[in-house]
């Protein structure tokens, strides 16, 4: 089985396809939840039944401040994610005001800013908390990347994005200028995953904060209207004469990671 | 071919290279200086970020034949010799490369040279217009970390700025 085309080249994706099946998961949850008029912290607590998860919940909830007033605008949104041996649960806050979505930052990506973030995380036994730490903090970073502002396009077989200046990875102006990252205390002998751990439930966080801030159901991120490249696409739209071109499928098939 | 005079880590150097030759180039491969990092060549990613005359610039940018001959250039190599003696800290170094390491900043490491340097400029141009460094100021740091350090980069940023 293959899970890409491979007729072009692939690189290494942090936490693979674990943020795009959470965000997914997770906007569907809060959707249930608003249907039974429920909190959607109150709904997952009800309805998740791992300990560990209820447990993480429970710290982020209380250490991000869940449910405290937002101004018009801006919102929270939670989210959980259970991989490599671990449970993690996030808190962000995102602004989608004017004022900030708008805001000019020459040759740069702005939009909606993540805040705040705080981050729950349980991977079993930790050898080197600070390490976990840093690996949460730069999969946060990872995971604002995939809602607000980062993403590839394939057209005719090839990339539009090429390097740093349109292939758009969160930068200083986007990051949240508050991180708070929980490592739970564990009395397993199993230690966990850290590298790809703090990806998913962020992206999703993320996600579910910009519906709530924006009463809007989003179905594709990330969801950025004034995106430089797809910009420029509208200016020059994809050739179809270039399209029967792409390169032929190469021979070799490579194992899966799964 | 022609020759570059520059000061390099406050000693001069001159180097026999075509005018046209990015600086990056030319310090990574003839004084094999590295502490700048080759990450884009388009003045994007600023993994290269040193300064000359004490404001941060781009090497990947700048032809080794628009420096005079008394332009100072400053790589994290010289970057401790900035400060008086007594301003380094236990490991002998500037106080913004001791509060990289009290904070344990780098992951991979390859953008944190360029990292620092940006961070001295930074903190540098703040303290010209008086003031102490804001998240706003943060806010305009262009470098990129792939790792997605910019947490502890703010903090460290936030702590060497107090020693500087």
């Amino acid at each position: 089985m293959l899970e890409v085309d491979e007729r072009f080249n692939t690189g290494s994706m942090r936490n693979i396809y674990s943020p795009d099946v959470r965000v997914a998961a997770e906007l569907v949850v809060d959707q249930l939840a608003a249907r039974m008029k429920m909190d959607p912290l109150a709904f997952r607590l009800k309805f998740e039944r791992n300990a560990r998860l209820r447990a993480v919940l429970q710290k982020v909830a209380a250490a991000g401040e869940w449910g405290r007033a937002m101004a018009p605008g801006t919102a929270q949104g939670i989210a959980i994610h259970k991989e490599y041996k671990g449970v993690s649960a996030c808190v962000v806050e995102i602004d989608t005001r004017p004022a900030t979505v708008n805001r000019s930052i020459p040759n740069a990506v702005t939009g909606p800013r993540v805040t705040r973030v705080t981050y729950a995380i349980d991977a079993g036994r930790v050898v080197n908390p600070r390490g976990l730490e840093a690996q949460m903090q730069g999969g946060i970073n990872d995971g604002i990347a995939l809602a607000l502002t980062s993403s590839l396009h394939l057209r005719d077989g090839h990339f539009l994005e090429a390097s740093w200046d349109n292939y758009f990875y969160t930068r200083q102006w986007n990051t949240p200028p508050r991180v708070d990252v929980i490592v739970m205390p564990s009395d397993s002998e199993q230690p966990g995953g850290a590298g790809e751990a703090g990806v998913a439930a962020t992206f999703a966080a993320v996600a579910c904060a910009y519906a709530r801030a924006t009463g809007t159901m989003p179905t594709s991120f990330p969801d950025q209207p004034r995106h430089p490249v797809l910009r420029a696409e509208a200016v020059h739209p994809p050739d179809p004469a270039i399209a029967d071109q792409r390169p032929p499928a190469r021979p070799v098939r490579r194992p899966t990671h799964a | 071919m022609p020759e570059q005079t520059f000061i390099l880590n406050g000693e001069s150097v001159t180097v026999d290279v075509e005018d046209d030759v990015r600086l990056l180039w030319v310090l990574r491969d003839v004084p094999g200086v590295t502490g700048p990092k080759y990450g884009c060549s388009i003045n994007v990613c600023k993994a290269c970020t040193s300064h000359i005359n004490g404001r941060a610039f781009n090497p990947c940018a700048v032809p080794v034949g628009d420096l005079q001959p008394g332009d100072k250039v400053t790589t994290i190599e010289g970057l401790p010799e900035e400060v008086p003696a007594v301003k380094r800290g236990q490991n002998g170094l500037h106080p913004m490369q001791e509060a990289w390491l009290a904070r344990d900043v780098p992951q991979c490491g390859y953008c944190q040279p360029g990292q620092i340097m940006a961070a001295v400029a930074l903190v540098n141009k703040t303290k010209r217009e008086g003031r102490t460094i804001t998240d706003a100021d943060l806010d305009t740091i262009r470098n990129i970390c792939r790792c997605g350090t910019y947490t502890r980069i703010r903090a460290a940023i936030r702590d060497g700025a107090t020693k500087m």
